[in-house]
């Protein structure tokens, strides 16, 4: 019999910019080693609740935890009364930040979940201060000294990378001006220095120091709003070794999506790390690493297998597609802030893609 | 052409873009795929190797084509090596480009033994957003204010006689909110660069948004419809959830203008009714089926399905209305394969790509 494990996740949305908790969702409902309920933890029964409704065993509305974090480990803490093994994960780069940051409340609510040290997000987008790691050369921007930074920035372009993963070419001081204002108020910028190369981008997990897994993958069709729609697995030693040297080095604990240049030289240059799993994770499954699963197994306190290698030149083409379901279940969670299983049609429980879509995998 | 039956087809179908903003290329597959009695084959069209509804599993195979741009002739040409090759039966065009360019090429896809179900070239031009002022208004819609914008010369009187916001669309698609002067011209430039001049200045409407998704038969019999309310639009203003309702006023009021138009084949109706009077507002008829078109099939009125039995002469009853309260919502889905899908479509050849 399979081991049963409830997981929450947060951040479950679709539209024109899917999160990593939707597709970590989908990939939950694809895997076969864990007999696992999932619950859609959203913040707005129609911004997101809705949007949970084809993936998940049941949808919950709950007290967003940036403005009300008592009131939602209180709920954390009902769910986990009822649900036997509560497994936590975040569902976008924001939530991982808010969640590391109440990791003691949550695990006396009895959700299990592998975040980073709080220390390590006031380092953000640079942990460690990049230390041991090439890095181009760079400026860390807080909110205070935003103006400041114009007058340090030694040549242009440079990339702006904001603590939730969102980032921004400045090609002069202008432009610089202009990013830096829009920025989200209080966020901490990281303003590094261009290397001519490709970017890379690497899904990193660790329970503790050094990443028990990660895959590298080149984003390939970005579109204007940053988000990645399709990718392909590097999986060169050499450069898969450079990874994972760097991650260990950057001692970056729980998921994340850490940012490399690779240039013509075939050195990797770290331009950041984005806490939480990148939103296109489910390569890493494709490719024979299921970092979420990995996530789950290590949370109930499996541990860590030796780094073991992934398939190379693995394709991720992502698609929009609309699911549908009824205005009946958005009203039952609008009145009675959840819905489950029990309460609608089978038709609502399929999972979230065809079988034909996801093969053939390469292993 | 002759009757046969639409069940062991092959159906070629465009716009594969398939991102935040997509074309409506996969939800027509999807819809065929849905189809119970449809056993035929799906070959998919793109003329972007990047677009990834081109590595989707729905279709059986892939084969790049050239850009609309580059005019009927060459169009046509490549539409033809396909053909040969794919022994194409029926052609969903899903790009208004595309479909003007099938309309107006009609004989020569006859020739090929392509079956459509278009409307003819002059009907899709009048139906052009820079007519609709002319056109809408005969069918009992009310159309917003809108002014052609041919230079900054014009772009300056839309600026002075429309207040802000206002909406900057391209001529085929793109439309985007001016909020500031600066933008105004940020924006106009954009536009024209990519979807070339001119542009339209049009009054901003604060309503409901409601779209109406249309099937009409070679005689101009309305088969099918399906009315939608947008309940989500994401920030370039396309819609990421909507639910079905019941309409029959908007149908009706459709009806009478695709009757103008002698319509044939599918179409997309976008309408704002004003909060304060009432007016229906049209704002947009689009020559195609719309992106959310898999709504119609979840609620049991398959159009692209219907479409395909059309184009190759089957006798199809006109479909019941869809149930109100079916509600979509855009999600993605993930495929995944080896890349060299990628360079086969991408490479010198370049045209294509067989599903395993």
């Amino acid at each position: 019999m399979k081991p049963h494990v409830t997981v929450a996740l947060t951040s479950v949305h679709g539209g024109d910019a899917p999160s990593a908790g939707l597709v970590a969702a989908q990939m939950l409902r694809r895997q076969q080693a864990l007999d696992v309920r999932l619950v859609v933890l959203a913040t707005d029964a129609f911004a997101d609740g809705i949007q949970g409704v084809h993936v998940a065993d049941r949808v919950v509305v709950v007290p967003p935890l940036a403005r009300d974090p008592e009131a939602f480990v209180a709920r954390i803490r009902d769910l986990a009364r009822k649900e036997r093994r509560l497994v936590l994960v975040p569902g976008s780069p924001g939530d991982t930040i808010a969640l590391a940051s109440w990791q003691p409340a949550l695990r006396r609510a009895g959700a299990r979940a592998i975040l980073p040290r709080p220390v390590q997000l006031r380092e953000l987008p640079f942990p460690a201060n990049g230390r041991g790691v090439r890095s181009p050369r760079y400026l860390v921007v807080a909110a205070s000294n935003r103006l400041q930074a114009l007058r340090r920035v030694w040549r242009y372009p440079v990339g702006v990378r904001w603590a939730d993963g969102e980032q921004a070419w400045a090609y002069n001081a202008t432009d610089l001006h202009a990013i830096l204002a829009a920025g989200p108020a209080g966020a901490v910028a990281g303003v590094y220095e261009a290397v001519p190369g490709i970017e890379i981008s690497v899904a990193t997990l660790a329970r503790d120091a050094a990443p028990a897994s990660l895959v590298v993958a080149r984003p390939l069709h970005v579109s204007e709003n940053g988000v990645v729609w399709s990718a392909v697995t590097m999986a060169n030693p050499r450069l898969v070794a450079d990874a994972r040297r760097a991650m260990a080095a950057l001692r970056w604990r729980g998921p994340a999506e850490a940012r490399f240049t690779l240039d013509d030289g075939g050195r990797l240059w770290f331009t950041g790390l984005t806490p939480g799993f990148p939103s296109w994770v489910s390569l890493t499954a494709a490719a024979g690493q299921d970092l979420v699963l990995q996530y789950v197994q290590l949370a109930l306190g499996a541990r860590p297998g030796r780094p073991s290698t992934f398939a190379d030149e693995v394709f991720q083409a992502r698609v929009s597609v609309d699911h549908s379901t009824t205005i009946d279940v958005l009203r039952q969670l609008v009145t009675e802030g959840e819905t489950s299983h029990a309460a609608r049609s089978r038709d609502h429980l399929r999972t979230a893609a065809p079988d034909h879509a996801h093969a053939p995998l390469h292993q | 052409m002759g009757s046969r039956s639409a069940r062991n087809v092959t159906v070629a179908i465009t716009g594969l873009a398939a991102d935040g903003n997509p074309a409506p290329g996969v939800a027509v597959a999807r819809s065929l795929r849905a189809a119970r009695d449809f056993r035929g084959r799906l070959v998919g069209l793109t003329f972007d190797h990047r677009f990834t509804g081109a590595y989707s599993s729905y279709f059986d195979a892939v084969h790049l084509t050239p850009p609309p741009a580059s005019g009927e002739g060459v169009y046509l040409t490549a539409l033809q090596r396909v053909a040969h090759t794919e022994k194409v039966d029926v052609l969903i065009p899903t790009l208004d480009p595309e479909a003007l360019l099938c309309a107006a090429g009609h004989r020569g896809l006859s020739r090929m033994h392509i079956r459509t179900l278009l409307p003819s070239d002059s009907s899709i031009r009048r139906r052009a957003k820079m007519m609709l002022p002319t056109l809408a208004p005969k069918a009992g819609f009310t159309v917003p204010r809108t002014l052609v914008v041919t230079s900054r010369a014009t772009l300056d009187a839309a600026l002075r006689q429309l207040a802000l916001p206002f909406y900057l669309k391209g001529s085929f698609a793109d439309a985007r909110l001016i909020v500031t002067l600066d933008q105004a011209y940020i924006e106009f430039d954009r536009l024209s660069a990519r979807w070339g001049l001119p542009l339209l200045a049009q009054e901003r409407i604060v309503g409901d948004e409601l779209n109406v998704a249309v099937l009409y038969d070679r005689d101009g019999r309305r088969v099918g419809a399906v009315p939608m309310r947008k309940l989500g639009v994401t920030s370039q203003g396309k819609g990421w959830a909507g639910v079905t309702l019941d309409a029959p006023e908007l149908i009706a009021l459709a009806d009478r203008l695709m009757r103008a138009l002698e319509w044939v084949g599918a179409a997309e109706l976008e309408v704002i009714v004003d909060r304060t009077s009432g007016a229906v507002n049209l704002v947009e008829v689009n020559p195609r089926f719309p992106a959310w078109i898999y709504l119609a099939t979840a609620a049991k009125t398959n159009l692209p399905w219907t479409a395909v039995r059309l184009a190759v002469g089957e006798r199809v009853a006109t479909l019941p209305p869809p149930p109100p309260g079916v509600l979509f919502t855009r999600t993605v889905e993930d495929h995944f394969g080896s890349f060299d899908r990628v360079t086969a479509l991408a490479g010198p050849n370049g045209t294509k790509e067989v599903r395993a």
